[in-house]
């Protein structure tokens, strides 16, 4: 990991003052543990998905992650995104930490669906996200467009117009389009901050502000939305595809943008900005994500589900989906899973171009 | 940079064939139209797409490109998009949904080509890119997408795009040779012969590229055997085509800058001679050579002065107040830092002599480990 770790060493925004010293380690904390908290809730929301239908409560806490988790990572993919270009260094990351993975757990989730689910044809396009692949598909099309929203005035404004005229047509879900349209103003909302933006979020004021939206928002869902479509957070298919209103739609999906993105401040405005023992695991958040849902599917299957349809099974489920988020972001998973989480690609590159590799750190 | 005259020629004479092509297309029951329209479907819009790839050289995510790009392409496609939907909405009825992002009609070359530029710099930079796109290519053959962003197409003729990146001058100073010109006279007669035989077993579906073998319910072995053998044959017809098309100044060279004047606005007359039955009574060699006639002046009168300077606000937009004068982001060239952890200077010297043209140097020189504190990571779950 090491040399990933050194790698990823960020400060993308030099003109920003830090406005603390690093402390051993460059590598921002603050932005390590926020993903180390939304991987978590994304572990979670995943492995709680079977209960929804039986247990009130899974229903509710699965609505409310979701309307937040991918949000945060998508800000945060955005905000360390403000610098792409054509270099062979950022080429090489992107085939390496995008492209290959995505075609290698493509076939895995596809290979995976067909054995759990023998009765449907899979669907082997590999352009098609299976799954939670979805992600890195989006990720490789933003950090492509990236440069466009760095150059043009407005961007927000106009990620946000496209994201909601996007509500009204069908694009398939070839590279998760759709995702890929409505969920781009968090990811240029990420592109636009700097980090005395996040440093706001830390004022006492603001976190006890954003504890009250939280739990606002948890008692909100518990009581009312519980039950609402979760199309509404999932972000994946478009008010065309839902045979949805479009005038209606697009008040309701301009509403959420703006709620999600004030539940996706106050999340992050909760995250410990020191180091702590998960903070370093927090690098590794890619490994929970692409492996996770293979064990979560694979429970499924074998109808772990089936006697944990209570309140107390929600906990059971919760505590072992976080023991699961840790196992998978250890050291020897990574280890492990290496060659298809994080594949060594220079070899699909020409000797001269090859990047000098990083002293460990 | 100064043009290449070539390469101005070639776009002429293609763009002609474009129009042409589009034109006598209703005549296929003409025998000879319909051979004439095989053969120039065989290489025109390849050859298009590989000097597109050509000219893609050098794209990185400069300012200046991103501009081009947005101004250049994405902001004439959904003009035009939102045009040939009105047309299409006006020729075959109120049916037809507006849909930005599903390219109508010609408007799929736009698409394709935004997609092609803006993963361009992965084709520069790893190694046996022709082969990875040719498998791309044939993988893709097998699979079956949606029309968002004419993602078939994109992925069909990749191998175009490609090989035009990696295509450099010399590559075309060979085809100048007379041995290979009379050749390519050979190879375009012969072409034109074994179209005329074939005209009535096929159609030009195959060689609009728009369609994967699951599309066309062809059996896989097959459909990869034939995808193939329309690759080899269309950069055949290609390389026939740049051998025999002038090197010299000529009196169109310059219209061959405004290709992309011609290429967007002559759907609109097409479509409505079209839709107005005009093509019903030409389907005869005297017709044919009429359409041939009016479809060509109409090519040339489409890249003239006038009808540039009347349209350039819609097809090559200035628009410069869209873009801000201060990106934000790192400031390129700045702090070098950490000089422990830049690269060594010869991968930096040695990336762009790999595989990018000589002129203008310093624009494509890479910002590699300028400054590699900055580097963002790689965020994401």
């Amino acid at each position: 990991m090491a040399q990933t770790s050194v790698e990823r060493q960020v400060q993308p925004d030099h003109d920003a003052k830090p406005t603390k010293p690093p402390e051993g380690n460059d590598r921002d904390a603050f932005f390590d543990n926020a993903k180390f908290f939304a991987i978590l809730l994304v572990v979670v929301g995943h492995s709680m998905e079977p209960l929804r239908d039986n247990v009130r409560a899974a229903a509710a806490g699965y609505m409310w992650i979701y309307i937040f988790h991918m949000p945060a990572f998508i800000v945060i993919a955005g905000y360390f995104t403000k610098n792409f270009e054509a270099s062979t260094r950022k080429i090489q990351r992107l085939i390496g930490g995008v492209v290959v993975p995505y075609l290698i757990f493509e076939v895995a989730y596809t290979a995976q669906l067909f054995w759990t689910r023998p009765g449907d044809p899979p669907n082997w396009s590999l352009l098609a996200p299976a799954y939670l692949d979805w992600f890195l598909a989006s990720l490789f099309m933003w950090r492509l467009t990236s440069p466009i929203w760095r150059y043009i005035r407005w961007p927000l404004a106009v990620a946000t117009g496209v994201s909601l005229l996007a509500g009204l047509g069908q694009f398939g879900q070839t590279l998760g389009m759709t995702r890929t349209l409505q969920l781009l103003p968090f990811f240029v909302l990420g592109m636009v901050l700097r980090r005395e933006h996040f440093e706001y979020l830390h004022r006492p004021w603001v976190r006890a502000a954003a504890v009250a939206a939280l739990a606002v928002t948890a008692v909100v869902v518990a009581l009312y939305l519980y039950k609402s479509s979760a199309e509404w957070v999932y972000w994946r298919k478009t008010l065309a595809d839902r045979d949805i209103n479009p005038l209606y739609g697009t008040a309701v999906r301009a509403g959420l943008l703006v709620g999600t993105t004030v539940i996706t401040a106050s999340f992050l405005a909760l995250i410990p900005r020191k180091r702590h023992w998960f903070t370093s695991l927090g690098a590794g958040t890619i490994y929970a994500y692409l492996l996770h849902g293979l064990v979560v599917r694979t429970a499924k299957y074998f109808h772990v589900y089936d006697h944990l349809h209570s309140v107390l099974g929600l906990g059971v489920v919760i505590v072992c989906a976080v023991g699961l988020a840790l196992v998978m972001m250890s050291p020897p998973v990574r280890f492990l899973t290496r060659w298809a989480v994080e594949p060594t690609v220079s070899w699909l590159f020409p000797k001269s171009q090859q990047v000098a590799k990083a002293p460990p750190g | 940079m100064e043009r290449d005259a070539h390469f101005d020629n070639a776009k002429f004479v293609a763009i002609l064939l474009v129009g042409v092509g589009h034109a006598i297309g209703p005549l296929w029951e003409l025998r000879a139209a319909g051979a004439l329209n095989l053969v120039i479907y065989g290489f025109h819009m390849p050859a298009f797409v590989m000097m597109a790839g050509y000219f893609s050289k050098n794209f990185d995510f400069s300012k200046r490109r991103v501009q081009r790009l947005v101004a250049g392409l994405v902001v004439p496609y959904l003009a035009f998009e939102i045009i040939y939907t009105a047309l299409k909405k006006f020729t075959d009825g109120p049916h037809v949904e507006w849909s930005l992002l599903s390219p109508v009609w010609l408007n799929w070359f736009l698409a394709a080509l935004f997609v092609w530029r803006l993963i361009s710099p992965l084709w520069r930079n790893v190694r046996w890119p022709f082969a990875i796109a040719v498998v791309v290519c044939l993988a893709a053959n097998l699979s079956r997408f949606p029309d968002t962003f004419s993602m078939t197409r994109v992925l069909l003729m990749l191998p175009f795009f490609v090989a035009g990146m990696l295509l450099k001058p010399e590559h075309f100073a060979v085809l100048a040779r007379t041995w290979i010109r009379v050749l390519a006279v050979v190879v375009l007669v012969i072409a034109f012969a074994g179209a005329y035989v074939i005209r009535p077993f096929v159609s030009t579906k195959l060689l609009y590229w728009a369609d994967t073998a699951t599309d066309l319910h062809t059996p896989y072995l097959e459909a990869t055997a034939l995808r193939i053998a329309l690759l080899a044959g269309s950069f055949i017809l290609m390389t026939a085509f740049f051998a025999l098309v002038p090197r010299r100044r000529m009196w169109f060279t310059s219209l061959g800058a405004g290709t992309i004047y011609a290429y967007l606005l002559h759907g609109i007359p097409d479509r409505l001679a079209e839709h107005y039955g005009l093509f019903d009574h030409l389907v005869s060699p005297w017709g044919f050579a009429v359409v041939t006639i009016v479809s060509g002046t109409l090519m040339i009168a489409l890249m003239t002065k006038p009808v540039r300077l009347a349209t350039s606000w819609l097809v090559e937009p200035q628009l410069n107040w869209v873009f801000r004068t201060d990106p934000f982001g790192r400031a390129r060239h700045r702090g070098a830092h950490r000089a422990s952890h830049r690269p060594p200077v010869r991968a930096i010297e040695a990336a762009p002599a790999a595989s990018t043209p000589p002129p203008p140097r310093n624009e494509y020189a890479p910002r590699d480990g300028t400054d590699l504190r900055r580097a963002p990571g790689p965020a994401g779950p």
